[in-house]
């Protein structure tokens, strides 16, 4: 792990800013920062994913969805690209019996759109597949290479109830909750999820805010665990098969 | 418009052109924005999970009739021919019982009374058959309606409409105590988050699963049943009359098992495959015997012959079964969870050869 190496002369680098165009000398300082750039790319970022990633075979990809939905379109494409990126240098497909020697392929990925109890229940759907059209590339990809995928709004812990509430003579369904930043519970309704990526121009300001919540107060941790969304699903899809 | 008038685009000036009233560009918000209730506001939590009666008497008066199209649609030539036909009987029969009391009161009064009261004993008999089954045909209706809106919603992402579904399901099965153990369960393991294909699929296993592991029970009973029968009787049309019995038979355990109302009649699939079934018991008798006669008369040869038979007739049984489970079943199977005629045929081979071997270990001794 890089953190291993700390004062090794592999880890030394500096800001350099201005690239010479015309080619430069071999002792010159740019040539060593180049040299040590390489060295650190071969023997400490590959040797990393090598050694780490070699022994998985299941896969899950966890996205916070919402907070992109709040800081606009940039991050959102930031995110994305990211992730695409992040995922193409992972071996995929089905292991026979020499990966198992000289490393697995991943043959099960598993998309999870995270923090699923800020949203109101008849919103996930929605949740799943705007993730979905996310990371279509990634998945389309995948997919291809025979892995087994499937896309699912969870969260670890439900620290939200949902409800119905008649305001303005509508009947809209809302959540209920006590935010990070107060001591009172608060009701709302957070904003419709959309199904595609909305266009730039659509990204308004007003049009999502999804609010952070404090966890449930509960009597008994020990007796039935944390409540959560569909964290057995997800376990079920990955590990399922393995018992 | 000339050809040449085509060939080159057009350009308009925005202010020159008018726009259809209902694409009015308005500034219309094609997302629901954010809401933040008012403190004080009340809010409903889920909806009263436990059936109450006011649910029953709104299903029971509201059952949807949608009844499977068979080949025929309704203004056939056929159907008027059947229908036509059919009443010309009844009017013939009515007048001439008609006629006959009429003759028997002109004879003497005695005969006359008796006759009529003989004909209008039958006549009660037949309206309360009729009035059953038309109460069977509702029943099996609801049930058909149940499961196709089952279907829709485990097909569908939609939330919030299968709680009062599955009340409805589950108003069939109030009366059993065990089923209403696992009811409440059920209910308690329901958490607002599920959608509705998981709620239904959560009842599925937990609720329905019970009762269908009683129906398998049954159909494996009774398909071993009828391989012993079709194996000892050697007479073909006794063969063909036993099926008949032992499957309408089953048919009405399973039905009441899943909270219909007994009727073979109801559904054209089922009457189809107990049809079948007879045939091949008629059937196969002769072809036994005859297979029988080409074999030779040693033990071994007689023993196979009817061990096939048995396992023919019970197989065709088994199928009669797994076709009622499906037309029985208020919610329809998921997937994985429809019952495979393979695992039946196992244990029924396994039952035979088990039989087979305490024969031939008797026969032995004797």
């Amino acid at each position: 792990m890089p953190g291993d190496l700390k004062g090794a002369p592999l880890l030394e680098f500096s800001p350099w800013f201005k690239i010479p165009q015309n080619g430069y000398a071999e002792n010159s300082l740019f040539a060593e920062m180049k040299r040590r750039y390489e060295s650190y790319k071969e023997h400490v970022v590959r040797k990393f994913y090598h050694e780490h990633f070699a022994s998985f075979d299941r896969q899950i990809v966890l996205v916070d969805v919402l907070r992109t939905f709040n800081a606009g379109y940039a991050a959102f494409v930031d995110m994305r690209d990211a992730i695409n990126m992040v995922l193409n240098s992972f071996q995929y497909g089905k292991s026979g019996l020499l990966n198992k020697l000289f490393g697995l392929k991943i043959d099960k990925l598993l998309f999870a759109a995270t923090k699923a109890d800020h949203v109101t229940p008849n919103q996930l759907p929605h949740l799943e597949r705007f993730l979905h059209s996310m990371l279509a590339t990634s998945h389309n990809n995948v997919h291809f290479e025979g892995v087994q995928t499937e896309t699912l709004a969870l969260s670890a812990v439900k620290c939200t109830q949902a409800a119905y509430a008649t305001f303005q003579g509508q009947k809209i369904s809302c959540i209920k909750g006590v935010p990070v930043d107060s001591d009172k519970p608060v009701a709302l309704f957070p904003g419709e999820v959309p199904i595609e990526v909305p266009m730039p121009v659509e990204w308004t300001e007003g049009r999502f805010n999804f609010v952070d919540f404090k966890p449930p107060r509960l009597a008994n941790v020990h007796g039935t665990g944390l409540p959560h969304i569909r964290l057995d699903r997800a376990l079920e899809f990955l590990l399922g098969d393995k018992f | 418009m000339n050809a040449t008038m085509c060939n080159k685009p057009i350009y308009f000036e925005l202010d020159e052109v008018e726009s259809i009233a209902e694409e009015e560009a308005t500034v219309v918000l094609d997302y629901k924005p954010p809401v933040i209730l008012p403190a004080d506001l009340e809010l409903e939590l889920e909806p009263e999970p436990l059936p109450t009666t006011t649910m029953v008497s709104t299903w029971s008066a509201t059952t949807t009739v949608n009844p499977r199209l068979s080949s025929f649609s309704i203004h056939s030539p056929w159907i008027w021919l059947a229908t036509f036909l059919g009443l010309l009987l009844v009017l013939m029969l009515l007048l001439d019982t008609y006629y006959l009391v009429l003759e028997q009161y002109s004879r003497s009064f005695l005969l006359g009374t008796l006759f009529l009261a003989v004909i209008t004993g039958i006549t009660a008999a037949t309206t309360v058959l009729i009035w059953r089954s038309y109460q069977n045909i509702i029943a099996l209706r609801m049930i058909s309606a149940l499961q196709q809106e089952g279907q829709q919603l485990m097909t569908s992402q939609s939330y919030g409409n299968a709680i009062y579904y599955i009340n409805r399901v589950a108003h069939l099965y109030i009366d059993r105590p065990a089923t209403k153990l696992r009811l409440e369960q059920f209910y308690l393991t329901l958490k607002d988050t599920y959608q509705d294909r998981e709620i239904c699929a959560l009842f599925s296993k937990q609720v329905m699963k019970e009762i269908d592991q009683q129906a398998h029970y049954i159909i494996t009973q009774r398909s071993k049943e009828s391989a012993l029968l079709v194996m000892i009787s050697h007479v073909a049309w006794l063969d063909a009359v036993f099926t008949l019995w032992r499957n309408i038979r089953m048919i009405q355990e399973i039905a009441v098992l899943y909270g219909g109302r007994p009727s073979l009649l109801n559904s054209i699939s089922l009457i189809r495959d107990v049809l079948q079934n007879l045939i091949y018991a008629d059937v196969s008798e002769m072809a036994a015997e005859s297979i029988a006669e080409i074999l030779g008369s040693s033990m071994l040869s007689i023993l196979s012959t009817q061990m096939a038979q048995g396992l023919g007739s019970s197989v065709l049984t088994a199928r009669v079964g797994l076709r009622a489970m499906q037309v029985c079943r208020p919610l329809p199977f998921l997937e994985g969870e429809k019952p495979r005629l393979k695992e039946i045929r196992k244990e029924i081979i396994k039952s035979l050869k088990k039989l087979v071997a305490t024969q031939e270990l008797k026969d032995k001794n004797v």
